[in-house]
């Protein structure tokens, strides 16, 4: 048999999930450990299939897989006129490997966090669907494709928030999610309409060689925009954000990270290349700048005023997203002019690292959020206090999160952080002004919730609490260790996953 | 003013960590040149409070939660409160900043 | 003035008229059974757009059996078309046993009062 299974590999990463979610219930009937077993089992397999494809990537090259059988032909010859196509380059590889890394660490954590809960079965097959929706969306190279997987990762998303069906702020925040995506899953079809109806063509590739700036495609440019940022959690959009990582169970919020990023990586693609030279690049540029400012502000500033302890990190993240906006959109309002060449490239790779690592360290901090709402049951702040004493390690992870997500040397966030700080400084003074006001205003957070939580004397009402289970340890350690290891090579990371990652986006210098 | 960018991409955390390491050492060597035969009176951990009586090691003594900060939210009262209230929590108003935003960044994309 | 070309355009009026009816639908009513059904026309609206762009003057729908002539629309936006009903069939099924459980647990379903997650 020669089946040439890095060739194939884009296919197979979306296949194996699909597969393992609807094998897992079936499995379930004949015994409870061979669910967890299959669950398992399918991870670790798309885990493989995405290394083979990295590998190739990082090694070789990128390349457009046609599904069904078929070769990639130029300009509307032939069968890549009506076959779909995945791309894998360096953005699918790195929006994959970032994806894996989290759910292998929130499967080894949700082992032991979801047992006191029935219906696991159905957890289990959600979860595999939303992995499979969130890779689904960075792997595809067409338009409509994009959609089906974009509704797949939102229901599956919504079903996981409402998990917890008992109480009924998880059906409440579900809701919301629900409808909000929706509607902007129609809004996106009508602007898939405009395309479509114009070039009659459905790829990114042939899309992106035929596209004029019309007036039509203006009107399908802002409708994406807006769409995939309300995806991402920017914040005129954000409402939904705190509700629905707040009322998750801890490890599903871990992966609602990434999905949230997955919108990110697409707008990216759609901004440069799709559109790319063919609009004012200057003039959406400062758009994107603006979404990101607004973000990081007003995200902050309402997580400090937040009582409850995830719905502050929920805030952290939107504020989070706000840098990535920031360094990609300063490095596309330079775009194909000459300053991209001095410091338009440093403030992409800037955005488009701090993506990963808020996704590690984020992931972290929900993580242990989760760990302290299974041991003593309470979610508010004011509630809780003394818990240092008896939770040893899960200080520690919790340390390790709050001084990455502050941007502390020799932390990764300061990594990217120092990048984004230095390109958008010679773009525009203000801005990197402001985004270290925030950086600082982050920290203060985080101390806020740190001496709450962890420090005081031991309280009497929750001297019961021990420390975490093994798995759920296990699990907050593969995101450390990745968040450590980040740390200690940083200019190892930007030069193998980065730098094909802004290559792929077609910027010409 | 461009050319005097200099632009590093990659910062040396191994050396952050080795300077770190060289300034624990020498803080473990002051350490050790102190006075092994002290012993730790009531006075020296408890927080001082103008003379008050202390509450001991009580749940008293944390402030947490919410109290932290009061005095930073509430000389900005005048941002935080139309902020906060904006945050109502119906999906009407979810669904007419996503219209707006589309509105104005439409604009903004046509005549700018 | 040119009928023929203001009679072409009555599909793209139609879908704009019934977004707009559920666009409205859903901002201003406050009951979510209402909302939903607002969320309902929209997806009809999307749908309708999608078919309309696909016909060319003269030309035949794309079925084989029996057919006039061998001059046929091409078939790819009525497949989008079709992919696209049966996703909002599962959102809607979805969004309607949510709003199930809401009434379940808050005893109304009115958007005023379910809005125990705010700031």
């Amino acid at each position: 048999m020669n089946i040439d299974i890095v060739q194939h590999s884009p296919a197979l990463i979306l296949a194996v999930p699909l597969l393992f979610a609807f094998l897992t219930p079936i499995v379930a009937r004949i015994s409870e450990k061979g669910r967890d077993a299959i669950f398992f089992l399918g991870l670790f397999i798309m885990a493989f299939f995405v290394s083979v494809m990295a590998y190739e990537v990082y090694t070789v090259g990128g390349w457009s897989y046609v599904f069904g059988g078929g070769t990639v032909t130029p300009n509307g010859t032939g069968s890549s006129f009506f076959r779909i196509l995945f791309v894998a380059d360096g953005i699918s590889a790195m929006a994959s490997i970032t994806l894996t890394i989290s759910a292998i660490g929130a499967a080894i954590y949700s082992y032991k966090f979801m047992e006191h809960d029935t219906g696991l079965n159905k957890f289990n097959t959600l979860f595999l669907l939303m992995i499979a929706g969130v890779n689904g969306m960075v792997l595809t190279g067409d338009l409509f494709n994009l959609f089906v997987w974009f509704e797949v990762a939102s229901v599956s998303s919504a079903a996981l928030i409402a998990f917890k069906n008992y109480e009924g702020e998880a059906v409440e925040a579900a809701l919301k999610y629900m409808i909000l995506s929706v509607v902007a899953g129609l809004f996106f079809l009508l602007s898939i309409g405009f395309l479509y109806g114009q070039y009659g063509v459905l790829n990114f590739q042939l899309l992106a060689e035929n596209i004029t700036g019309t007036n039509l495609d203006k009107i399908a440019l802002t409708i994406l925009v807006v769409v995939l940022a309300l995806k991402a959690g920017a914040v005129p959009l954000h409402f939904i954000i705190p509700d629905a990582y707040s009322m998750a169970p801890g490890s599903v919020t871990a992966v609602l990270v990434v999905a949230s990023q997955a919108g990110l990586w697409v707008l990216f693609r759609v901004v440069f290349t799709l559109y790319g030279l063919a609009v004012n690049t200057f003039t959406l540029g400062w758009i994107v700048i603006v979404l990101g400012i607004l973000s990081m502000f007003i995200g902050v500033t309402m997580a400090l005023v937040q009582k409850t302890v995830k719905r502050l990190m929920a805030y952290h993240a939107i504020s989070q997203t706000g840098y990535m906006l920031l360094g990609v959109g300063v490095g596309l309002a330079v775009l194909g002019q000459p300053e991209m060449d001095i410091y338009g490239r440093l403030a992409m790779e800037g955005g488009i690292f701090h993506i990963i690592n808020h996704a590690m360290y984020k992931g972290l901090l929900f993580m242990t959020a989760g760990v302290i709402i299974y041991e003593t049951g309470k979610r508010k702040l004011d509630e809780l206090g003394g818990l240092g004493h008896s939770m040893k390690w899960t200080m520690v992870f919790f340390m390790i999160g709050a001084l990455a997500i502050a941007g502390i040397p020799p932390f990764n966030g300061f990594a990217s952080k120092l990048m984004i700080y230095k390109s958008v400084y010679s773009f525009n003074p203000l801005l990197s002004i402001i985004a270290m006001v925030v950086s600082i205003l982050t920290l203060a957070s985080f101390v806020k919730v740190f001496h709450s939580i962890f420090m005081g004397p031991k309280d009497e009402s929750v001297s019961k609490t021990t420390e975490a289970p093994k798995p759920m340890l296990l699990g907050m350690a593969i995101l450390a260790g990745v968040v450590i290891l980040f740390s200690l090579f940083p200019g190892l990371v930007v030069s193998t996953i980065v730098e094909p990652a802004v290559e792929a986006l077609g910027v010409i210098v | 003013m461009i050319n005097q960018l200099v632009l590093v991409r990659e910062w040396h955390p191994l050396v952050l960590i080795l300077i770190g390491l060289i300034v624990g050492l020498v803080v473990y060597v002051i350490y050790r040149l102190g006075n092994p035969s002290f012993k730790e009176t009531r006075y020296k951990r408890e927080p001082f409070l103008s003379g008050n009586v202390s509450p001991g090691e009580s749940k008293a003594l944390h402030i947490g939660g919410s109290n932290l900060y009061w005095g930073f939210t509430r000389a900005l009262k005048k941002y935080f409160k139309p902020l906060v209230g904006a945050h109502t929590g119906i999906v009407n108003d979810y669904l007419y900043w996503f219209i707006i935003t589309i509105a104005i960044v439409m604009v903004v994309l046509y005549f700018v | 003035m040119n009928w023929e070309a203001i009679l072409m355009t009555i599909p793209y009026m139609t879908v704009v008229i019934l977004f707009m009816i559920g666009l409205f639908t859903v901002l201003f009513k406050k009951n979510l059974i209402k909302i939903i059904m607002g969320i309902a026309i929209m997806q009809n609206a999307a749908n309708l757009f999608l078919v309309s762009l696909a016909y060319r003057r003269g030309e035949y729908a794309p079925i084989f059996t029996s057919a006039e002539s061998t001059e046929m629309v091409m078939p790819t936006a009525h497949a989008l078309t079709l992919t696209s009903i049966v996703i909002g069939l599962a959102t809607t099924a979805l969004l309607l046993s949510f709003v199930i459980m809401i009434k379940k647990h808050y005893g109304s379903i009115n958007t005023d009062d379910v809005r125990r997650c705010k700031e």
